[in-house]
């Protein structure tokens, strides 16, 4: 895995040398592109792409100033450099956008079956997609653009992304600041080696705006960048049964949002394999910090990851099995290694006064515990925690909401196999700590769990698992000295020291 | 009460809807389509939407009201009119790439295989020959285009096209002669003027066509009127004149 | 003595007047500046907090400040320091509706109102405009998009039958309709503003309707439609008594203008040392169209640059309510004006209508009545014009063997260009009773087919020192035989 991991970073550097090498330069200026914020230059862009293409490659130059557009394509060999200053603004009129029609789903910046593309330079793509996204329904309204308008919003794959690579192979983001798109920030489908690093998002200007999405990706790194968005912020994703995400860094990055920080999923179809997590921070996160959901058939495997402070973040953690659009494929989840976490867990709503705050759902129930939740016949395998800290605020309160520990309590959890998975889904669980169901081999060591309220619920609760392993696990809970915090259901094999 | 309010709002909506689709005469307002009459605005891929939207369901006129609509290539399909009204101005993008066209020549409005098409209304083809003349001098000159007659465009190029009628506009200022017909059929001119100053173009150009007719025409162009390579036939002129007071002669 | 006297009286002043005048800053009503937050109840709260406690000023300083529709109360008066921007809403449904009008800010029946200020009203118009028509394609607003716009739309500011208005200094622009319309007011002051009004269709810079009693002067105009603009939308009003003095003006459409609606009338006005320019239609146009009575008006040292037509008087027959439109004593005089060969408002954003009444070649300045009414007493004195000529009659002709083919428009929207061709290049003249041209010169930069004058039944002409230049020399009055007592 790591060797894996290690070439594909030496691909990615060499690949960043070579191109600084050859590249010859072109100043899009110099096709008649005009930065004055109001010229559509849509189709001067895409010529300039197409001849550098055309003629050997090159970096296309975008110096300061706000260049409008509408969807183009990337060309292999073109690099798209903006300069500190330079702007590429998505255009307000929905008709400037085409919905690529092999990929289905609406973007700025499209490139299909290329190599050696990228986009560099700490210039800004600003999708202005608010307005976009409002014009947009107006014409829905009209009747001159079909969307069935769910949830009173157009389709998210009918409104632009910033950006949409299909297989392709070689990608270079840098530097750049990804602002507002009308739909997700920047999509890697498909492609092999893809390097995103020292990147800026700054997204919350419209539903399901995602930080960055990377679908069915091999050899990937991913860092030093800092992702403020509404929706998912790292967000890995297998929109196909027979492709998946494998050998993957993520490192060294910060991320906001109000869904979850890291998280794979919720389209699961293929694998999540290889994956090597480290340093991370989330803070002010409505969602989970981390959540990895295997509801669509999705195999996960080999995951480490080392690393992660959370700070006012409404769950810590949340793994999941489901069987929603699967046809058949058997889900797994197995072999995950989480350490070196900490994690704070506030009794507010820690995305509160963002723009497209996260939606109050799943009321009532008192403050959600860390989950491990498999489904019968699918259980999560070999887990293990090692020095964590979360400090929960506790507080529970009985009269507000309730799930007890008789076995009629414990049963009388819905497994919602084929729901959307979400942590707070299951409403009141029985633990302010950690709850686990359906998995086996669960290890916990040197984990502290602070609760800052006296909680009417045990830390940790676990309901058919078989093998739990704690290690050096200590609790902390005002007015607690007798409670037992940990409390067993139909578990097998466990082992307290 | 609410609930009323929102049936009426709804039942409005089914009324703009129904008069969309359903309406006799079929008129289409540009601004419906978000086609806005500024001068700046680049109207192109909303006048696009407009004419596909028009030609899916069965065909209508587009009516542009007075303004100026700023816009690169737009390809007109079957069934589809364009009206100018008095005052309204279709302007020509004075940028290179913003133009497409068919047979290696660009056009501000083009068509090629489609029938039941034209252009009418008093108001204005403007073709800012200057200005995109000048952007492509420039993209000549930084070897970007190689042959600029590739990139010229023309005001109106329809290819293989049958039963177009075009009356009452005005044509003006087009970089190259500013309309062009090629394999054309049953081809109707009322009351078409044109104006080209600067820089020096013809008027209308036909080869391959059959059965066209024109008449009330005024061409104020600095070369001739007409060009006809002799392989157009049923050629008829009547009251086509130039400001000389000379009216244009065909071939038979 | 003296001085210790006056000292006193300063004194006594300075005291009065903050006591009658109060200063409001307008963050003590919550007010905010930062450009996104709706002020409209809180200014609102002010004006009438200010209002019921002895009136005042509410001064805006530096910042944005974002509203929907407010009513002026009388003894207030806004005061927009330099930086200030009242900003409109672009929310079609934050405007509200009274007397047929939407408007920023209302003003109905009050006294001792005013803006003032080097601040700035912003109504984002373009925005606003293409949200009614949002609004309209839903059917939420109801409209059946003539011209593919919403008919009404809300102006800057709407006052009507208030008494001593002050407006000045501040800067007004992009309405997504009319600028600004006083109605029915009395004593009305319009000094030193800006408009600058090119955001969408409609927007006049000025309308005065019906006032009695108005200056408006040292002012600025530049509107995508009639810049300033007299108008009488009722039969029993009329607009008299109105100084407009040393403005600039430019418009895509007219530059200083009476009517369209001419109802009641126009009355005892003065324009006097007014500039317009880059206007695509008339410098100054006098339309009775609507039964309106128009008498006195003097127009001196009006300069006309690069206007589509200096002069046009008219009358017409349209919604007269069995009333005759009228017009007489119309006075012209030291006026200077040039007219370009190609469109004069050409590039600027919302131009006027290119290629509108064709095929014509350039109109003339046009006089005319009607056959069974007459324009009465109309002179025109020390003025120059010079016309790009040019006309070509395989264009476009009207010969002189022909005149009746000139059509008469009495219900038609009237505009300089309204009858196409014409048959002369400087003064079509018709049905006129009573015209003194006096020392006007008259010049045709290149050939023209037409004569500069055309006479068709004008009777009691004078002519005294009237010549005309072009390259083709013709004949330069042609009188046709249904006029009498014409002098040369």
């Amino acid at each position: 895995m790591i060797k894996g991991l290690k070439l594909g970073i030496i691909m990615c550097l060499l690949q960043g040398m070579l191109f600084s090498v050859s590249a010859k330069d072109y100043y899009i200026t110099d096709f008649g592109a005009k930065a004055d914020g109001v010229t559509v230059n849509t189709r001067i862009i895409q010529r300039a792409v197409d001849f550098v293409s055309e003629n050997g490659g090159g970096r296309i130059i975008f110096t300061p100033g706000g260049f409008v557009t509408g969807t183009f394509y990337l060309k292999s060999n073109v690099t798209l450099h903006l300069e500190g200053g330079a702007s590429l603004l998505g255009s307000n009129n929905p008709w400037d956008y085409v919905i690529d029609p092999k990929i289905k789903w609406c973007s700025m910046i499209f490139a299909v079956n290329q190599t050696n593309i990228g986009i560099t330079g700490k210039g800004t793509i600003n999708g202005r997609g608010y307005v976009t996204a409002n014009n947009l329904v107006q014409y829905i309204h009209r009747g001159l653009f079909k969307d069935a308008m769910k949830l009173d919003r157009p389709y998210e794959g009918n409104r632009p992304m910033n950006i949409y690579f299909r297989e392709c192979t070689n990608v270079t983001v840098q530097d750049i600041t990804l602002k507002d798109p009308a739909s997700w920030n920047q999509t890697y489908d498909q492609c092999k080696n893809v390097l995103v690093e020292r990147e800026i998002v700054d997204s919350k200007s419209y539903w399901n705006n995602d930080g960055i999405d990377i679908i069915d990706c091999e050899d990937v790194v991913i860092r030093d960048c800092f992702i403020d968005a509404a929706d998912d912020v790292y967000c890995f994703k297998s929109h196909s049964a027979d492709h998946g995400c494998k050998n993957v860094l993520l490192e060294n990055c910060v991320g906001r949002s109000s869904a979850n920080g890291v998280k794979f999923g919720t389209v699961s179809r293929g694998f999540f394999k290889d994956f090597k997590i480290r340093n991370i921070t989330m803070y002010d996160t409505f969602r989970s910090a981390i959540t990895f959901a295997a509801v669509d058939g999705a195999d996960i495997e080999n995951i480490e990851v080392d690393g992660v402070r959370a700070y006012n973040t409404g769950n810590v953690i949340f793994l999941r099995m489901g069987r929603r659009w699967d046809k058949g494929k058997e889900p797994s989840m197995k072999n995950i290694l989480i350490k070196n976490v900490y994690a704070e867990v506030p009794a507010g709503k820690p995305d509160e006064g963002y723009s497209y705050e996260g939606p109050v759902e799943d009321q009532p129930r008192n403050i959600s515990p860390a989950s491990i939740i498999g489904i019968p016949g699918y259980r999560i395998q070999n887990v293990k925690m090692e020095n964590m800290e979360i400090v929960s605020c506790g507080g529970g309160n009985p009269r507000y909401a309730y799930r007890g520990l008789a076995p009629a309590d414990l049963d009388g959890i819905p497994e919602m196999i084929a729901h959307y998975p979400e942590f707070s889904q299951f409403k009141e669980l029985p633990a302010w700590g950690f709850y686990i169901r359906h998995a086996d081999g669960i290890t916990f060591e040197n984990v502290k769990f602070i609760a800052e309220k006296e909680d009417y619920r045990p830390s940790i609760v676990s309901d058919d698992v078989n093998g739990l392993n704690l290690k050096n696990v200590k609790f902390e809970e005002p007015n607690s000295d007798k409670k037992e915090q940990v409390f067993t259901y139909k578990t097998q094999n466990v082992v307290i020291e | 009460m609410i609930r009323k309010s929102l049936l009426v709002s709804f039942l409005s909506l089914l009324t703009f809807v129904g008069m969309l689709s359903a309406q006799e005469s079929k008129l289409y307002t540009a601004t419906v389509f978000g086609i806005h009459s500024d001068g700046v605005t680049d109207n192109t891929t909303s006048i696009q939407k407009a004419i596909d939207f028009i030609h899916e369901k069965g065909g209508g006129t587009l009516v542009f009201y007075v303004g100026r609509y700023l816009t690169g290539s737009v390809e007109l399909k079957s069934n589809v009119t364009i009206r100018m009204a008095s005052g309204a101005v279709l302007v020509g993008s004075p940028l290179t790439y913003d133009y497409k066209g068919v047979g290696g020549q660009t056009a501000l409005i083009y068509a090629k295989d489609q029938e039941n098409i034209g252009v009418e209304g008093k108001g204005v083809l403007e073709g800012s020959g200057l200005a995109i003349q000048a952007d492509i001098a420039k993209q000549v000159a930084k070897g970007y285009v190689k042959n600029a007659s590739e990139y010229t465009p023309t005001l109106v190029l329809f290819e293989n096209c049958r039963n177009i009628t075009m009356k009452q506009f005005t044509s003006q200022n087009s970089a190259v002669t500013a309309q062009i017909y090629k394999g054309c059929e049953n081809m109707t001119f009322d009351n078409i003027y044109v104006f080209n100053k600067d820089p020096k173009t013809a008027a209308v150009s036909f080869s391959g066509c059959k059965n066209i007719t024109a008449k009330d025409c005024y061409f104020d162009t600095p070369v001739n009127a007409l060009v006809s390579d002799g392989t157009s036939s049923g050629l008829s002129f009547s009251k086509c004149i130039v400001p000389s007071g000379k009216e244009i002669k065909v071939e038979k | 003595m003296k001085l210790v006297k006056s000292l006193l009286i300063f004194c006594l002043v300075a005291f009065v007047l903050p006591l009658n005048a109060k200063d409001y800053p307008a963050s003590m009503f919550g007010i905010e500046s930062n450009g996104t937050t709706m002020n409209t109840r809180s200014i609102q709260k002010a004006i009438d907090f200010i209002h019921e406690n002895g009136g005042g000023r509410l001064v805006f300083k530096v910042g944005r400040y974002v509203t929907g529709t407010l009513y002026m109360k009388s003894n207030v008066t806004i005061e927009l320091g330099e930086g200030a921007i009242l900003v409109g809403s672009t929310n079609p449904h934050d405007y509200d509706l009274k007397s047929g009008w939407l408007a920023l800010i209302f003003a109905f029946g009050q006294e001792n109102i005013g803006i003032e200020g080097k601040g700035v009203i912003d109504g984002r118009g373009r925005q606003l405009a293409n949200n009614f028509v949002a609004q309209a394609c839903n059917g939420v607003i109801k409209d059946n998009l003539k011209l593919g716009r919403v008919e009404n739309r809300p102006k800057l500011i709407y006052f009507q039958s208030c008494k001593n208005v002050n407006m000045k200094g501040i800067t007004v622009k992009n309405p997504a309709f009319w600028t600004q319309t006083y109605d029915k007011c009395e004593n009305l002051l319009i000094d030193g503003i800006t408009v600058s009004s090119r955001a969408t269709w409609n927007n006049d810079g000025m309308d005065i309707v019906d006032c009695n009693g108005a200056v408006i002067q040292n002012c600025f105009v530049d509107a995508t439609d009639d810049g300033i603009c007299l108008k009488s939308h009722d039969h029993n009003s009329i607009c008299q008594n109105i100084v407009v003095k040393n403005n600039t003006v430019t418009s895509s459409a007219s530059g200083i203008k009476f009517g369209t609606f001419s109802k009641g009338g126009f009355k005892n006005i003065k324009i006097v040392n007014n500039t317009v320019y880059d206007t695509f239609r008339s410098a100054i146009t006098i339309q009775a169209v609507d039964g309106g009575w128009v008498e006195n008006v003097e127009i001196d040292s009006l300069r006309s640059i690069n206007t589509g037509n200096p002069i046009y008087l008219v009358l017409g027959d349209r919604y007269t309510n069995g009333k005759k439109s009228h017009m007489e004593k119309v006075k012209i005089s030291n006026m200077y004006a040039e007219v370009p060969a190609g469109k004069p408002d050409l590039g600027y954003a919302i131009e006027g209508p290119t290629h509108e009444y064709q095929p014509r070649n350039i109109s003339p300045n046009g006089i005319v009545g009607l056959a069974d009414n007459k324009i009465l007493d109309v002179t025109i004195e020390n003025c120059e014009f010079v016309f790009p000529g040019g006309g070509n009659e395989n264009y476009a002709k009207v010969g002189l063997n022909e005149l009746d083919i000139v059509p008469e428009l009495p219900k038609a929207y009237p505009e300089f260009s309204q009858f196409k061709e014409l048959p002369a290049w400087c003064f079509y003249v018709r049905h006129v009773d009573g015209l003194t041209l006096k020392n006007v010169k008259m010049t045709a930069l290149e050939k023209d087919y037409r004569p500069a004058i055309v006479l068709d039944d004008v009777h009691n002409g004078t002519f005294k020192k009237v010549t005309a230049k072009a390259p083709a020399k013709k004949q330069t009055i042609y009188v046709r035989n249904n006029c009498s007592k014409i002098k040369k």
